[in-house]
């Protein structure tokens, strides 16, 4: 091979145009091996210095050595990068993606309004009792001043399981335990499920919930009663809410009325929800009668007491929109990840 | 109730609009639920004369006809056979809506003729039956009027829920009554003048009240020469305007008067009475009778009859019999105005399943001081539709007398109930407005009242407390929104509900609720004796559930088939059974109820994390759930068994869980044979606890006990065992021999292949060693090691895997 100095410069022209097309490991390699191994083209520059002329040889040394010298700089460098740029590639976040999430809990959105409400009760100094779902004539009716052949039996189509059993039609026989139980003072709320035999429909369903609220005291009175549910409602539905007591007939309180409020949907302006009243009704009030305190041994003249009862999953309805009751027991989960 | 407002006028002037009418009785707990006003449902109809009848060109049956509507003339085509020039009729203008079935009349082409508009027959206009022809207005009829005014004369109904206290308000009367009392103003009772010829009653009819207890009273009066035929226009008009179909003079003065007076009467064909006697007798067990829906009835003792000489005539106050019916040869009527015991009357019905208006108000309680007048009344009225000659007087037998009751009254309850006292004047004035008579009593601050018949529901003080504020109006009861409680401190352990769906939607489940009342072949599965409902709903909700997880399953299935494949999901609610299970409580005798929270897993274990897309639920997965609940409650004493299922087969290879020897619940993978019958085809796991593991016996008390202050060491071990050995054994062994620096024993691996054997299992578990007093050296550790391999190899032939 007859090696010159000005080859020598080609070659490292030729070294810098080569490692510049290097973009990949791959491709550092081939570089490696054309280059910089013991058979590649720089050592075998360097064997051509033996037959060279002995004047040439210094100034071909020194060429060669920088050729060597350029060819493992640009090398390393290129390693370098190359293995920096991977780091970067990996790094690199696409912050697009979806993070690995987890499933979120939801509570059944009958809990929800249910807790809410028994919630805002609570922070007021009520007590939660709770009761059975089988209960019987006495507890169910007639304590509640229900008599037997009364019209006012009517007003609650009951499941029954025998003579005397039955699936509770409300949740004031709670009030009937309760008040067996202890003595007044009474300030308790009563969260639970009802079963009346009504056909299922959009609007109905067999079961639902209902919270009670009953307070035992001297010096209980109807105004007292206005002042605490006008708060609860104001709680629950925004401060904003009108309400009216309306008179109303309940066996177990005297007496009786029934809470309407202004609609939240329309603000009282009147839609479809409140059939364009403006009001809605929800919930049934009044002074525990008389008869009650009797059957449950407390004495009418001592002791006043109010009670109050709403049905939750039909105020669940209306607050989330939801058209259908009967959705409400179908668990579909799309409908159930939206009450997280 | 139905109430016309044009009809309440008779009794008391109105110069109110009938909304705000309707919204002062609303207030004074009369709900009126709907207005209905003639003028919105007659929109668009009006008397039109028909000015020219011609043959349609195409069609044999069709008329063209002109109609003027008093403004202009319309062309009409008619398929009735009576339309003729120069009649009066009913004209449908385009846009109206036709009541009887709410088409909307548009202009259209009927056999390429226009027609624009329609003109009416009774039935598209709601009045009756007849569609043949057209309704024919008489000759004054004045074209352009409108129809709800000419024939309606413009009223309104009410629909007002009348509440079972209330049964004076089931008439015109009784509602008009308590409108007066609302608004102070006078109430207009019907004068009745009768014309009695010489014929004594006495001489034609004998009452015999056999049972006074049921029957207190029973008044009948007679008129003969009676001629059968329809009532007058102005009284199928009110009787149609709420609702009642009229039949015949007779018979709607019956119904007339029941809406006047809310008292029910009855009219009998006086020649088909044998003996001219009425017995009141309650039947006798067996009897059968045929009431005027002709069915026959089988009766009991219970039920109380109307009886003549010689056979069952009515079922007294829920219906006539066939037997003495009005038709149309009747000519001498016998009416009965009574009163009837209210339970006696819902009685019957109740157990007929018959309920008529008449039941309704007598089951309700009808005013006992009315009863003769509004059998005057009704003579009266048929008299004057028919003619007739009525018989002198009328026999009033009244054997027990129901007198107006008297109560004490103090009007310092008024205060004690309602919070706000209301000066004894007003109060005074209420009752009344009312018909309550107030008089002073020897006691101080007491007074006697004195309370009509008409109002049943009045019997004590707070009865007339409730009628004050009721008028004096609940909006001028304060709101009073301070209260001085007394604090009561009786729940033990408060919130219990609370702090377990806190666990679950902190852990990602959905809650869901199901219905208690299943198939009865949802119980077969736990073989718990279960509670049934005498009368269910349905084939689907004959028995009440004995666990909650037959109903997850249904929710599971309806999930999948709506193509939600990964469900978390859990319930917290009540079970029932007749024999007790642990949790439950015997609140009504022969019944047990518990409460039980489940757990439901299937499908992806994490579908929303990519990474772990494809890892779905097994046994451990819920294994795990359930330990970390546990663990959340602190139910450390918590021992898993083989379940002993008994009868239970919802769980193949069931989990037991034991608390204190007591099985508090179970868990594992449902059976397929389940999944089966809920078209369910992946694995589902499941588990059941009961509620009062958690309610009794987490316990609550915190205590802090010290936290390591040398640094722990961690060794891993594999164990070479044999496939009957359990890890809970190999856990115990490490655990004893590894004392006293082996403070964790953790599991991390089980592994099987040909290379250790048949029957063989690897077992890999992690060690965690430390010392309380210093840190652990190297000799110490190895020492502990080399104990527990050789351990493990002596107690269970376990092989140190290299």
């Amino acid at each position: 091979m007859n090696l010159d100095s000005n080859s020598v410069y080609e070659t490292i022209e030729n070294v810098k145009t080569d490692i510049q097309t290097v973009s990949s490991k791959d491709e550092l390699e081939q570089f490696r091996l054309k280059y910089l191994v013991r058979k590649g083209i720089i050592q075998q520059m360097f064997e051509g210095i033996k037959s060279a002329s002995p004047d040439e040889r210094p100034q071909l040394g020194k060429a060669l050595n920088e050729l060597r010298q350029t060819a493992q700089k640009l090398f390393d460098e290129k390693k370098q990068e190359l293995e920096q740029s991977k780091t970067l590639t990996r790094d690199k976040l696409d912050l697009t993606i979806p993070g690995r999430r987890r499933s979120v809990g939801t509570k059944h959105p009958v809990t929800q309004a249910l807790d809410d409400m028994t919630n805002i009760f609570k922070s007021m100094g009520f007590a939660v009792a709770l009761g059975p779902e089988i209960e019987d004539d006495f507890h169910n009716f007639e304590a509640l001043n229900f008599p037997p052949d009364h019209p006012a039996r009517d007003m609650q189509d009951t499941f029954f399981l025998d003579q005397t059993a039955l699936l509770r039609t409300h949740t004031s026989p709670v009030q009937v335990r309760v008040m067996m139980n202890q003595r007044p003072p009474i300030r308790h709320v009563m969260p639970g499920r009802v079963y009346r035999n009504e056909a299922i429909s959009a609007r109905s369903y067999c079961m639902f919930h209902q919270l009670e609220g009953l307070a035992v005291d001297e010096n209980i009175t109807f105004a007292e009663l206005k002042g605490t549910l006008a708060i609860f409602a104001k709680k629950f539905f925004g401060s904003s809410v009108k309400y009216v007591f309306r008179p109303s007939f309940f066996p177990f309180t005297e007496p009786s009325a029934e809470m309407d409020i202004s609609c939240f949907l329309c603000k009282g302006k009147g839609c479809r929800v409140c059939k364009h009243t403006g009001w809605l009704e929800i919930l049934g009030c009044g002074m525990v009668d008389p008869n009650v305190f009797k059957a449950v041994g407390y004495d009418p003249e001592k002791v006043t007491g109010y009670a109050f009862g709403m049905g939750i999953d039909r105020t669940a309805l209306l607050l989330y929109g939801i058209d259908d009751i009967r959705m409400l027991y179908e668990n579909d989960v799309r409908l159930l990840n939206q009450f997280a | 109730m139905n109430i016309s407002f044009n009809w309440l006028q008779d009794y008391i002037t109105i110069h109110e609009s009938p909304e705000e009418i309707a919204g002062r009785l609303t207030m004074a707990g009369l709900e009126v639920e709907a207005i209905r006003s003639t003028r919105e449902t007659y929109a668009n109809f009006v008397v039109g004369k028909v000015r020219d009848v011609r043959q349609h060109p195409n069609a044999d049956r069709l008329t063209v006809c002109d109609v003027y509507d008093g403004k202009q003339t319309h062309t009409v085509v008619c398929g009735a056979p009576n339309v003729a020039t120069g009649q009066k009729i009913v004209f449908a203008r385009v846009g109206s809506v036709v009541p009887a079935n709410g088409m909307h009349v548009k202009e259209v082409e009927i056999r390429g003729q226009k027609s624009a508009g329609m003109i009416c027959s009774e039935y598209e206009l709601d009045l009756g039956e007849d569609h043949e022809g057209i309704l024919v207005l008489s000759d004054d009829a004045e074209p352009g009027k409108q129809f709800s005014e000419y024939y309606w004369n413009g009223d309104v109904v009410f629909e007002i829920g009348i509440t079972p206290n209330r049964p004076d308000c089931l008439s015109h009367i009784g509602v008009a009554r308590d409108i007066a009392a609302l608004y102070k103003r006078p109430l207009r009772i019907p004068k009745i003048k009768l014309s009695e010829s010489r014929k004594p009653v006495k001489s034609a009819l004998t009452i015999d009240i056999q049972d006074k207890e049921h029957c207190p009273r029973y008044v009948g009066r007679l008129i003969e020469g009676v001629t059968i035929g329809e009532s007058p226009d102005w009284m199928q008009r009110r009787l149609k305007m709420i609702g009642v179909r009229p039949i015949n003079a007779v018979v709607d003065v019956t119904n007339y008067v029941m809406m006047e007076y809310g008292q029910p009467l009855h009219a009998f064909d006086f020649d088909l009475i044998h003996n001219g006697k009425i017995v009141v007798r309650l039947a006798n067990d067996g009897e059968k009778f045929v009431t005027l829906d002709e069915k026959e009835r089988t009766l009991t003792k219970n039920n109380l009859l109307i009886c003549d000489a010689k056979q069952p005539v009515a079922l007294a106050g829920v219906m006539g019999g066939m037997n003495s019916e009005i038709n149309n040869e009747t000519t001498s009527v016998l009416i009965e105005s009574a009163y009837f015991a209210p339970s006696s009357v819902r009685h019957t019905s109740r157990q007929l399943g018959l309920v008529t208006e008449s039941s309704y108000r007598f089951e309700r309680g009808v005013d006992p001081s009315r009863t003769a007048e509004a059998a005057d009344r009704a003579v009266q009225l048929i008299q004057q539709l028919t003619g007739g000659t009525m018989y002198r007087g009328r026999v009033d037998a009244y054997p027990k007398k129901i007198k107006p009751i008297n109560i004490p009254f103090r009007n310092k309850q008024v205060e004690r109930v309602l919070g706000i006292a209301i000066p004894a004047s007003s109060v005074k004035s209420i009752l009344k407005r009312l018909g309550v008579e107030v008089k002073e009593s020897k006691k101080k601050g007491e007074w006697r009242c004195v309370v009509p018949t008409y109002r049943p529901d009045i019997e004590r003080e707070i009865d007339l407390v409730e009628e004050i504020v009721r008028v004096y109006g609940f909006d001028n009861v304060p709101a009073q929104e301070t209260a001085a409680i007394r604090f009561t401190a009786d729940d033990v352990r408060p919130g219990i509900h609370e702090r377990i769906r806190e666990w679950f939607v902190g852990a990602g489940y959905n809650e869901v609720v199901c219905n208690s009342m299943v198939p009865g072949t949802w119980n077969i599965f736990t073989g718990k004796p279960a509670v049934t409902v005498n009368n269910p709903q349905n084939q689907d909700m004959t028995d009440l559930r004995t666990s909650l997880i037959p109903g997850m399953l249904q929710v599971v299935g309806h999930n999948m088939n709506r193509g939600n494949h990964s469900l978390r999901l859990y319930e917290i609610g009540h079970i029932f059974s007749h024999d007790p299970f642990p949790g439950s409580k015997n609140y009504i005798q022969n019944y047990h109820e518990g409460e039980t929270i489940a757990i439901m897993l299937t499908g992806a274990r994490n579908p929303e994390d990519w990474s772990l897309k494809d890892a779905t639920y097994d046994f451990y997965d819920l294994k795990g759930e359930v330990e970390s609940l546990e663990s959340k409650f602190n139910l450390d004493k918590i021992e898993y068994n083989i379940y002993n299922t008994n009868s239970n087969t919802l769980i193949d290879e069931a989990v037991g869980i034991e608390f204190k020897g007591i099985s508090r619940g179970y868990f594992g993978k449902v059976s397929k044979e389940v999944l089966k019958s809920f078209d369910i085809e992946v694995d589902v796991y499941a588990a059941e606890i009961d509620l009062e593991l958690f309610s009794e016996f987490s316990h609550v008390e915190k205590k802090y006990s010290e936290v390591p202050k040398y640094p722990p060491v961690h060794r891993d071990l594999a164990f070479i065992l044999d496939e009957k050995v359990t890890y809970h054994e190999l856990d115990q062994i490490v655990r004893e021999s590894g004392q006293p620096l082996v403070d964790n024993v953790s599991f991390f691996d089980i592994y099987r292949d040909d290379k250790i054997g048949n029957d063989k299992k690897s077992i890999a578990i992690s060690l965690e060693m430390l010392s309380k007093e210093k840190t652990l050296t190297q000799p110490e550790i190895e020492e502990t090691l080399s104990r527990i391999v050789k351990a493990v190899e002596k107690n269970l032939g376990g092989v140190l895997r290299s």
